[in-house]
Protein backbone atom coordinates (compact mmCIF):
# COMPACT_ATOMS: atom_id res chain seq x y z
CA UNK A 1 0.00 0.00 0.00
CA UNK A 2 1.16 3.67 -0.94
CA UNK A 3 0.82 6.27 2.00
CA UNK A 4 -2.29 8.24 1.62
CA UNK A 5 0.04 11.01 2.08
CA UNK A 6 2.27 10.24 -0.76
CA UNK A 7 -0.51 9.47 -3.24
CA UNK A 8 -3.75 11.09 -1.74
CA UNK A 9 -7.03 9.29 -3.01
CA UNK A 10 -9.29 10.83 -6.29
CA UNK A 11 -12.14 11.54 -3.78
CA UNK A 12 -9.30 14.02 -1.54
CA UNK A 13 -8.21 15.66 -4.47
CA UNK A 14 -11.44 16.05 -5.94
CA UNK A 15 -12.41 17.60 -2.19
CA UNK A 16 -9.67 19.89 -2.22
CA UNK A 17 -10.43 21.09 -5.83
CA UNK A 18 -13.99 21.99 -4.97
CA UNK A 19 -12.88 23.80 -1.74
CA UNK A 20 -10.36 25.85 -4.25
CA UNK A 21 -12.72 26.31 -6.72
CA UNK A 22 -14.97 27.62 -4.39
CA UNK A 23 -13.48 29.90 -2.88
CA UNK A 24 -11.47 31.21 -5.97
CA UNK A 25 -8.22 30.74 -5.08
CA UNK A 26 -7.20 28.43 -8.09
CA UNK A 27 -8.90 31.01 -10.59
CA UNK A 28 -7.01 33.70 -9.00
CA UNK A 29 -3.57 31.91 -9.21
CA UNK A 30 -3.94 30.70 -12.18
CA UNK A 31 -4.80 34.78 -13.16
CA UNK A 32 -1.48 35.72 -12.03
CA UNK A 33 -0.01 32.92 -13.87
CA UNK A 34 -1.29 33.47 -17.00
CA UNK A 35 -0.04 37.37 -16.62
CA UNK A 36 2.92 36.54 -15.96
CA UNK A 37 3.30 34.65 -18.95
CA UNK A 38 1.64 36.42 -21.37
CA UNK A 39 4.22 39.65 -19.52
CA UNK A 40 7.24 37.24 -20.02
CA UNK A 41 6.06 36.53 -23.73
CA UNK A 42 5.03 39.71 -25.12
CA UNK A 43 8.70 40.90 -23.64
CA UNK A 44 10.21 37.97 -25.35
CA UNK A 45 8.38 38.52 -28.89
CA UNK A 46 9.15 42.42 -28.52
CA UNK A 47 12.43 41.71 -28.39
CA UNK A 48 12.65 38.68 -30.76
CA UNK A 49 10.68 39.73 -33.69
CA UNK A 50 12.73 42.74 -35.05
CA UNK A 51 16.15 41.17 -34.37
CA UNK A 52 14.77 38.27 -36.21
CA UNK A 53 14.11 39.89 -39.17
CA UNK A 54 17.27 41.67 -38.97
CA UNK A 55 19.35 38.65 -38.76
CA UNK A 56 17.00 37.35 -41.41
CA UNK A 57 17.70 39.63 -43.86
CA UNK A 58 21.02 41.15 -43.40
CA UNK A 59 23.85 38.79 -44.09
CA UNK A 60 26.58 40.17 -41.83
CA UNK A 61 24.05 40.82 -39.00
CA UNK A 62 24.08 36.79 -39.35
CA UNK A 63 27.00 36.27 -39.31
CA UNK A 64 27.80 38.45 -36.46
CA UNK A 65 24.92 37.24 -34.13
CA UNK A 66 24.86 33.45 -34.97
CA UNK A 67 27.63 32.39 -33.05
CA UNK A 68 26.00 34.79 -30.21
CA UNK A 69 22.87 32.67 -30.30
CA UNK A 70 24.42 29.47 -30.72
CA UNK A 71 26.12 29.47 -27.82
CA UNK A 72 23.20 31.35 -25.89
CA UNK A 73 20.53 29.10 -26.74
CA UNK A 74 21.32 25.58 -25.27
CA UNK A 75 22.02 27.42 -21.74
CA UNK A 76 18.20 26.73 -20.31
CA UNK A 77 16.01 29.59 -18.73
CA UNK A 78 16.48 28.00 -15.34
CA UNK A 79 20.07 28.30 -15.07
CA UNK A 80 20.05 31.87 -14.81
CA UNK A 81 17.40 31.79 -11.84
CA UNK A 82 20.32 33.03 -9.51
CA UNK A 83 21.20 35.49 -12.07
CA UNK A 84 17.99 36.35 -12.61
CA UNK A 85 17.57 37.15 -8.59
CA UNK A 86 21.29 38.66 -8.83
CA UNK A 87 20.05 41.51 -11.08
CA UNK A 88 16.37 41.35 -10.34
CA UNK A 89 15.61 40.40 -6.74
CA UNK A 90 12.80 37.96 -5.78
CA UNK A 91 9.91 40.44 -6.97
CA UNK A 92 8.13 40.13 -10.40
CA UNK A 93 11.06 41.50 -12.64
CA UNK A 94 13.01 38.77 -12.36
CA UNK A 95 10.17 35.97 -13.39
CA UNK A 96 9.25 38.32 -16.23
CA UNK A 97 12.90 38.21 -17.51
CA UNK A 98 13.08 34.10 -17.15
CA UNK A 99 10.19 33.51 -19.03
CA UNK A 100 10.96 36.27 -21.52
CA UNK A 101 14.38 34.66 -22.36
CA UNK A 102 12.68 31.28 -22.53
CA UNK A 103 10.19 32.82 -25.03
CA UNK A 104 12.25 34.56 -26.94
CA UNK A 105 14.95 31.59 -28.42
CA UNK A 106 12.18 29.82 -30.11
CA UNK A 107 10.90 33.05 -31.55
CA UNK A 108 13.87 34.34 -32.79
CA UNK A 109 14.95 31.06 -34.25
CA UNK A 110 11.92 30.85 -36.43
CA UNK A 111 11.54 34.47 -37.07
CA UNK A 112 15.07 34.48 -38.60
CA UNK A 113 14.56 30.83 -40.59
CA UNK A 114 11.41 32.61 -42.16
CA UNK A 115 12.68 35.96 -43.12
CA UNK A 116 15.64 33.79 -44.53
CA UNK A 117 13.62 31.11 -46.29
CA UNK A 118 12.15 33.75 -48.86
CA UNK A 119 11.93 31.66 -52.10
CA UNK A 120 14.27 33.77 -54.61
CA UNK A 121 11.56 32.48 -57.61
CA UNK A 122 8.62 33.91 -55.71
CA UNK A 123 10.61 37.21 -55.82
CA UNK A 124 11.45 36.79 -59.08
CA UNK A 125 8.02 35.55 -59.98
CA UNK A 126 6.36 39.21 -58.10
CA UNK A 127 9.37 41.17 -59.93
CA UNK A 128 8.12 39.79 -63.33
CA UNK A 129 4.90 40.79 -62.48
CA UNK A 130 6.34 44.34 -62.27
CA UNK A 131 6.02 44.32 -58.28
CA UNK A 132 8.06 47.44 -56.91
CA UNK A 133 10.04 46.76 -53.93
CA UNK A 134 7.81 47.66 -51.45
CA UNK A 135 5.22 45.64 -52.37
CA UNK A 136 7.64 42.91 -52.85
CA UNK A 137 8.53 42.98 -48.97
CA UNK A 138 4.62 42.89 -48.35
CA UNK A 139 3.29 40.54 -50.38
CA UNK A 140 6.27 38.24 -50.53
CA UNK A 141 8.75 38.67 -48.10
CA UNK A 142 6.66 38.83 -45.10
CA UNK A 143 3.81 36.35 -46.31
CA UNK A 144 7.00 33.58 -47.09
CA UNK A 145 8.08 34.72 -43.27
CA UNK A 146 4.67 34.86 -41.71
CA UNK A 147 3.92 31.22 -40.64
CA UNK A 148 7.15 30.65 -39.34
CA UNK A 149 6.88 33.45 -37.17
CA UNK A 150 3.35 32.12 -35.67
CA UNK A 151 4.90 28.86 -34.93
CA UNK A 152 7.49 30.60 -33.82
CA UNK A 153 5.26 32.26 -31.03
CA UNK A 154 3.17 29.33 -30.43
CA UNK A 155 6.38 27.27 -29.43
CA UNK A 156 7.85 30.80 -27.52
CA UNK A 157 4.96 30.91 -25.75
CA UNK A 158 5.32 27.08 -24.72
CA UNK A 159 8.46 27.60 -23.41
CA UNK A 160 7.59 30.73 -21.27
CA UNK A 161 4.50 28.18 -19.60
CA UNK A 162 7.35 25.76 -19.11
CA UNK A 163 9.52 27.89 -17.31
CA UNK A 164 6.59 30.00 -15.32
CA UNK A 165 6.41 27.86 -12.63
CA UNK A 166 10.05 27.50 -11.85
CA UNK A 167 10.14 30.97 -11.76
CA UNK A 168 7.35 31.22 -9.65
CA UNK A 169 9.18 28.74 -6.93
CA UNK A 170 11.78 31.35 -6.13
CA UNK A 171 9.83 33.38 -4.25
CA UNK A 172 6.45 34.55 -4.66
CA UNK A 173 2.59 35.12 -2.89
CA UNK A 174 0.35 33.85 -5.54
CA UNK A 175 0.20 31.36 -9.18
CA UNK A 176 0.03 27.93 -9.51
CA UNK A 177 3.94 27.42 -8.77
CA UNK A 178 3.34 29.02 -5.38
CA UNK A 179 0.14 26.99 -4.87
CA UNK A 180 2.25 23.50 -5.32
CA UNK A 181 5.36 24.98 -3.11
CA UNK A 182 3.12 26.35 -0.44
CA UNK A 183 1.16 23.01 -0.17
CA UNK A 184 4.73 21.18 -0.24
CA UNK A 185 5.15 22.87 2.86
CA UNK A 186 1.91 22.67 4.62
CA UNK A 187 2.29 18.58 3.78
CA UNK A 188 -1.20 18.86 1.29
CA UNK A 189 -0.29 16.83 -1.00
CA UNK A 190 -3.81 16.53 -2.51
CA UNK A 191 -3.19 20.38 -2.65
CA UNK A 192 -0.23 19.64 -4.97
CA UNK A 193 -2.14 17.48 -7.38
CA UNK A 194 -4.71 20.37 -7.94
CA UNK A 195 -2.19 22.26 -8.85
CA UNK A 196 -0.29 20.20 -11.17
CA UNK A 197 -4.12 19.45 -12.89
CA UNK A 198 -4.50 23.04 -12.94
CA UNK A 199 -1.24 23.79 -14.97
CA UNK A 200 -2.03 20.81 -17.40
CA UNK A 201 -5.12 22.16 -17.69
CA UNK A 202 -3.99 25.94 -17.84
CA UNK A 203 -1.41 24.48 -20.54
CA UNK A 204 -3.58 22.37 -22.64
CA UNK A 205 -6.13 25.07 -23.38
CA UNK A 206 -3.28 27.81 -24.22
CA UNK A 207 -1.63 25.93 -26.63
CA UNK A 208 -5.14 24.79 -28.28
CA UNK A 209 -6.10 28.38 -28.48
CA UNK A 210 -2.63 29.17 -30.18
CA UNK A 211 -2.91 26.09 -32.53
CA UNK A 212 -6.47 26.98 -33.28
CA UNK A 213 -5.22 30.98 -33.82
CA UNK A 214 -2.77 29.78 -36.20
CA UNK A 215 -5.05 27.85 -38.19
CA UNK A 216 -6.94 30.82 -38.63
CA UNK A 217 -4.04 33.25 -39.49
CA UNK A 218 -2.19 31.19 -41.71
CA UNK A 219 -4.98 29.27 -44.33
CA UNK A 220 -2.90 28.60 -47.03
CA UNK A 221 -1.03 25.86 -44.96
CA UNK A 222 -3.96 23.73 -43.36
CA UNK A 223 -6.91 24.16 -45.55
CA UNK B 1 9.33 33.37 -89.51
CA UNK B 2 8.79 35.82 -92.52
CA UNK B 3 12.20 36.85 -93.71
CA UNK B 4 11.00 40.42 -93.84
CA UNK B 5 9.69 41.15 -90.87
CA UNK B 6 12.10 42.82 -87.98
CA UNK B 7 12.83 40.09 -85.20
CA UNK B 8 11.07 40.95 -81.84
CA UNK B 9 13.65 39.55 -80.21
CA UNK B 10 17.24 39.65 -81.09
CA UNK B 11 19.72 37.82 -78.94
CA UNK B 12 23.44 39.10 -80.29
CA UNK B 13 26.51 37.12 -79.12
CA UNK B 14 24.76 36.71 -75.78
CA UNK B 15 27.62 35.47 -73.31
CA UNK B 16 27.31 35.10 -69.54
CA UNK B 17 29.94 33.28 -66.92
CA UNK B 18 28.63 33.25 -63.53
CA UNK B 19 30.70 32.46 -60.48
CA UNK B 20 31.25 28.41 -59.90
CA UNK B 21 31.58 27.04 -56.37
CA UNK B 22 35.26 27.00 -56.54
CA UNK B 23 35.06 31.05 -57.10
CA UNK B 24 36.37 30.82 -60.81
CA UNK B 25 33.81 31.75 -63.04
CA UNK B 26 32.10 29.46 -65.34
CA UNK B 27 31.48 29.87 -68.98
CA UNK B 28 27.28 29.21 -69.40
CA UNK B 29 26.64 30.85 -72.61
CA UNK B 30 29.40 31.17 -74.92
CA UNK B 31 27.89 33.44 -77.77
CA UNK B 32 24.41 32.81 -78.71
CA UNK B 33 22.57 34.43 -81.07
CA UNK B 34 19.45 34.19 -82.47
CA UNK B 35 16.75 36.11 -83.78
CA UNK B 36 12.95 35.52 -82.87
CA UNK B 37 10.25 36.59 -84.90
CA UNK B 38 6.55 38.63 -84.01
CA UNK B 39 4.16 35.81 -83.40
CA UNK B 40 7.28 32.84 -83.36
CA UNK B 41 6.99 30.15 -81.63
CA UNK B 42 10.11 29.41 -80.64
CA UNK B 43 11.35 26.18 -78.29
CA UNK B 44 14.68 26.26 -77.04
CA UNK B 45 16.40 22.98 -76.78
CA UNK B 46 19.22 21.01 -74.95
CA UNK B 47 21.02 18.62 -72.59
CA UNK B 48 20.53 19.72 -69.12
CA UNK B 49 23.04 22.55 -68.02
CA UNK B 50 23.43 24.15 -71.46
CA UNK B 51 22.33 27.22 -70.86
CA UNK B 52 18.39 27.15 -71.72
CA UNK B 53 17.44 28.76 -68.48
CA UNK B 54 19.94 31.24 -68.26
CA UNK B 55 19.26 32.23 -71.89
CA UNK B 56 15.68 32.27 -70.84
CA UNK B 57 16.77 34.91 -67.60
CA UNK B 58 18.70 36.96 -69.71
CA UNK B 59 16.08 37.57 -72.37
CA UNK B 60 14.06 38.25 -68.85
CA UNK B 61 16.30 40.90 -67.46
CA UNK B 62 16.84 38.61 -64.79
CA UNK B 63 21.16 38.28 -65.94
CA UNK B 64 22.91 40.95 -67.19
CA UNK B 65 25.37 39.03 -70.00
CA UNK B 66 28.58 39.49 -69.88
CA UNK B 67 29.18 40.10 -73.40
CA UNK B 68 26.89 40.40 -76.47
CA UNK B 69 23.16 42.13 -75.87
CA UNK B 70 19.74 41.04 -75.54
CA UNK B 71 16.96 43.46 -77.69
CA UNK B 72 13.34 43.80 -77.29
CA UNK B 73 11.23 45.18 -79.71
CA UNK B 74 14.43 47.69 -80.12
CA UNK B 75 14.42 48.59 -76.55
CA UNK B 76 18.03 46.70 -75.14
CA UNK B 77 16.84 44.35 -71.90
CA UNK B 78 17.79 46.25 -68.83
CA UNK B 79 15.55 44.35 -65.84
CA UNK B 80 12.29 43.20 -67.37
CA UNK B 81 10.64 44.94 -69.61
CA UNK B 82 6.67 45.43 -69.42
CA UNK B 83 5.99 43.88 -72.49
CA UNK B 84 6.94 40.29 -71.26
CA UNK B 85 5.31 37.69 -69.08
CA UNK B 86 7.39 34.85 -67.75
CA UNK B 87 6.16 31.81 -66.67
CA UNK B 88 8.02 29.58 -64.68
CA UNK B 89 9.21 25.99 -64.12
CA UNK B 90 7.30 24.56 -61.16
CA UNK B 91 5.01 27.83 -61.49
CA UNK B 92 6.21 29.61 -58.68
CA UNK B 93 3.02 30.56 -57.40
CA UNK B 94 2.42 32.03 -53.92
CA UNK B 95 1.19 29.67 -51.70
CA UNK B 96 -0.30 32.26 -49.25
CA UNK B 97 -2.63 33.73 -51.99
CA UNK B 98 -5.89 32.01 -53.59
CA UNK B 99 -6.32 31.10 -57.21
CA UNK B 100 -7.77 34.55 -58.00
CA UNK B 101 -5.24 36.44 -55.70
CA UNK B 102 -2.45 34.93 -57.81
CA UNK B 103 -3.66 35.68 -61.01
CA UNK B 104 -4.53 39.28 -60.45
CA UNK B 105 -1.59 39.57 -58.52
CA UNK B 106 -0.23 41.42 -61.56
CA UNK B 107 -2.92 43.46 -62.51
CA UNK B 108 -3.29 44.61 -58.97
CA UNK B 109 0.33 46.09 -58.08
CA UNK B 110 -0.29 48.08 -60.90
CA UNK B 111 -2.65 49.71 -59.59
CA UNK B 112 -5.64 48.52 -61.82
CA UNK B 113 -9.42 48.83 -59.77
CA UNK B 114 -10.38 45.63 -58.17
CA UNK B 115 -13.72 44.98 -60.09
CA UNK B 116 -11.69 45.36 -63.28
CA UNK B 117 -9.10 43.18 -61.98
CA UNK B 118 -11.30 40.33 -60.64
CA UNK B 119 -13.14 40.59 -63.69
CA UNK B 120 -10.27 40.01 -65.79
CA UNK B 121 -8.68 37.17 -63.19
CA UNK B 122 -12.17 35.60 -63.87
CA UNK B 123 -11.82 35.59 -67.28
CA UNK B 124 -8.35 34.37 -67.43
CA UNK B 125 -9.14 31.11 -64.47
CA UNK B 126 -11.77 30.44 -66.79
CA UNK B 127 -9.84 30.86 -70.21
CA UNK B 128 -7.39 27.99 -68.27
CA UNK B 129 -10.28 25.87 -67.27
CA UNK B 130 -10.26 26.57 -63.51
CA UNK B 131 -13.64 28.09 -63.03
CA UNK B 132 -14.75 26.89 -59.76
CA UNK B 133 -11.13 27.03 -58.04
CA UNK B 134 -10.61 30.49 -57.63
CA UNK B 135 -10.72 30.57 -53.71
CA UNK B 136 -8.50 27.49 -53.73
CA UNK B 137 -5.34 28.11 -52.70
CA UNK B 138 -2.19 26.46 -54.84
CA UNK B 139 -1.67 23.21 -52.63
CA UNK B 140 -5.18 21.93 -52.98
CA UNK B 141 -4.38 21.76 -57.05
CA UNK B 142 -2.86 19.04 -58.91
CA UNK B 143 0.52 19.83 -60.70
CA UNK B 144 -1.21 20.56 -63.75
CA UNK B 145 -3.53 22.96 -62.53
CA UNK B 146 -0.99 24.80 -60.73
CA UNK B 147 0.85 25.11 -63.55
CA UNK B 148 -2.60 26.67 -65.45
CA UNK B 149 -2.94 29.26 -62.58
CA UNK B 150 0.96 30.21 -63.24
CA UNK B 151 -0.07 30.67 -67.01
CA UNK B 152 -3.12 32.65 -66.33
CA UNK B 153 -1.18 34.62 -63.66
CA UNK B 154 0.92 35.60 -66.91
CA UNK B 155 -1.59 36.37 -69.59
CA UNK B 156 -4.16 38.46 -67.56
CA UNK B 157 -0.91 41.18 -68.00
CA UNK B 158 -1.42 40.92 -71.80
CA UNK B 159 2.18 40.21 -72.27
CA UNK B 160 3.09 40.69 -75.91
CA UNK B 161 6.19 38.11 -75.55
CA UNK B 162 6.04 35.10 -73.46
CA UNK B 163 8.56 33.28 -71.62
CA UNK B 164 7.89 29.58 -70.54
CA UNK B 165 10.95 27.66 -68.82
CA UNK B 166 9.59 24.23 -68.89
CA UNK B 167 6.90 24.62 -67.47
CA UNK B 168 6.00 21.03 -68.01
CA UNK B 169 8.73 19.63 -66.69
CA UNK B 170 7.42 18.48 -63.64
CA UNK B 171 4.02 17.06 -64.84
CA UNK B 172 3.26 13.50 -65.81
CA UNK B 173 3.46 12.59 -69.47
CA UNK B 174 -0.55 12.79 -70.16
CA UNK B 175 -1.06 15.72 -68.17
CA UNK B 176 1.82 17.15 -69.81
CA UNK B 177 0.35 16.58 -73.51
CA UNK B 178 -3.19 17.93 -72.13
CA UNK B 179 -1.03 21.16 -71.44
CA UNK B 180 0.72 21.27 -74.68
CA UNK B 181 -2.29 21.26 -76.91
CA UNK B 182 -3.92 23.49 -74.57
CA UNK B 183 -1.64 26.30 -74.31
CA UNK B 184 -1.34 25.83 -78.28
CA UNK B 185 -5.12 26.77 -77.73
CA UNK B 186 -4.57 29.82 -76.19
CA UNK B 187 -1.55 31.31 -77.49
CA UNK B 188 -3.61 30.47 -80.76
CA UNK B 189 -5.81 33.63 -79.76
CA UNK B 190 -3.54 36.39 -80.04
CA UNK B 191 0.01 34.37 -81.21
CA UNK B 192 2.33 36.09 -78.72
CA UNK B 193 5.81 35.70 -79.29
CA UNK B 194 6.70 32.47 -77.41
CA UNK B 195 10.25 31.55 -76.42
CA UNK B 196 9.67 28.13 -74.81
CA UNK B 197 12.87 26.19 -72.83
CA UNK B 198 12.27 22.15 -72.79
CA UNK B 199 14.62 19.35 -72.52
CA UNK B 200 11.59 16.61 -74.95
CA UNK B 201 12.32 16.87 -78.11
CA UNK B 202 8.66 15.61 -78.59
CA UNK B 203 7.28 18.79 -76.54
CA UNK B 204 9.74 20.94 -79.02
CA UNK B 205 8.47 19.54 -81.91
CA UNK B 206 4.63 19.31 -81.00
CA UNK B 207 4.94 23.22 -80.34
CA UNK B 208 7.28 25.06 -81.86
CA UNK B 209 7.83 27.09 -85.36
CA UNK B 210 10.96 26.74 -84.99
CA UNK B 211 13.56 24.72 -82.65
CA UNK B 212 16.62 25.76 -81.25
CA UNK B 213 19.34 23.69 -80.05
CA UNK B 214 21.52 24.78 -77.72
CA UNK B 215 24.95 22.95 -77.21
CA UNK B 216 26.64 22.01 -73.89
CA UNK B 217 28.31 23.87 -71.97
CA UNK B 218 29.03 26.78 -72.64
CA UNK B 219 25.56 26.96 -74.53
CA UNK B 220 25.86 28.47 -78.40
CA UNK B 221 23.49 27.61 -81.05
CA UNK B 222 24.10 24.27 -82.46
CA UNK B 223 21.18 24.02 -85.15
CA UNK B 224 18.07 25.21 -85.85
CA UNK B 225 15.26 23.05 -87.50
CA UNK B 226 12.19 24.26 -88.65
CA UNK B 227 9.12 22.66 -87.98
CA UNK B 228 6.44 23.72 -90.85
CA UNK B 229 3.81 21.36 -90.10
CA UNK B 230 -0.08 22.39 -89.18
CA UNK B 231 -0.84 22.46 -85.85
CA UNK B 232 -2.36 20.65 -84.04
CA UNK B 233 -0.39 18.08 -85.25
CA UNK B 234 -0.53 14.50 -84.72
CA UNK B 235 2.27 13.29 -82.97
CA UNK B 236 2.29 9.94 -85.15
CA UNK B 237 2.23 11.92 -88.64
CA UNK B 238 5.20 11.48 -90.87
CA UNK B 239 6.26 14.93 -90.80
CA UNK B 240 6.52 15.19 -86.83
CA UNK B 241 8.48 11.86 -87.28
CA UNK B 242 10.79 13.85 -90.17
CA UNK B 243 10.97 16.96 -87.85
CA UNK B 244 11.39 15.06 -84.54
CA UNK B 245 14.62 13.31 -86.06
CA UNK B 246 16.08 16.59 -87.60
CA UNK B 247 16.32 17.67 -84.12
CA UNK B 248 17.35 14.20 -82.53
CA UNK B 249 20.69 13.85 -84.92
CA UNK B 250 21.34 17.70 -84.14
CA UNK B 251 21.25 16.89 -80.64
CA UNK B 252 23.48 13.79 -81.13
CA UNK B 253 25.53 15.77 -83.90
CA UNK B 254 26.52 17.91 -81.19
CA UNK B 255 26.89 15.13 -78.29
CA UNK B 256 29.74 13.48 -81.06
CA UNK B 257 31.48 16.58 -80.73
CA UNK B 258 32.02 16.41 -77.05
Amino acid sequence: MIHPFLLPSPAEVGGEAWDLTRSGVIFRFAGVSLLRVIGGFLIGAAVALPLGMVIGRVQTVRDLCDPILELARPVPALALIPLAIAWFGIGELSKLFLISYAAFFPIVINVIAGFHAVDPIHVRAARSLRASEVQIFRDVVLMSAFPYVVAGLRIGMGMAFLVLVAAELIASNAGLGYLIQEARLNFNTARIFVGIIAIGLLGYILSKTLMELERRVVPWKYV
Amino acid sequence: MGEGSAPRIVVDGLELALPGPDGVAVRVLGGVTLGIAPSEFLCVLGPSGCGKTTLLNCIAGFLRPSAGRVMIAGARVEGTPPEVGIVFQEHALFPWFTVRQNVEYGLKVQGVPRDERERAAADFIELVGLHGFEHHYPHQLSGGMKQRVGIARTLVNRPSVLLMDEPFGALDALTREAMQEELLRVWERDRKTVVFVTHSIAEAVFLADRVVVLSPRPGIVQAEVPVAARRLRSRTSDQFVAAYRAVEQALRREESLR
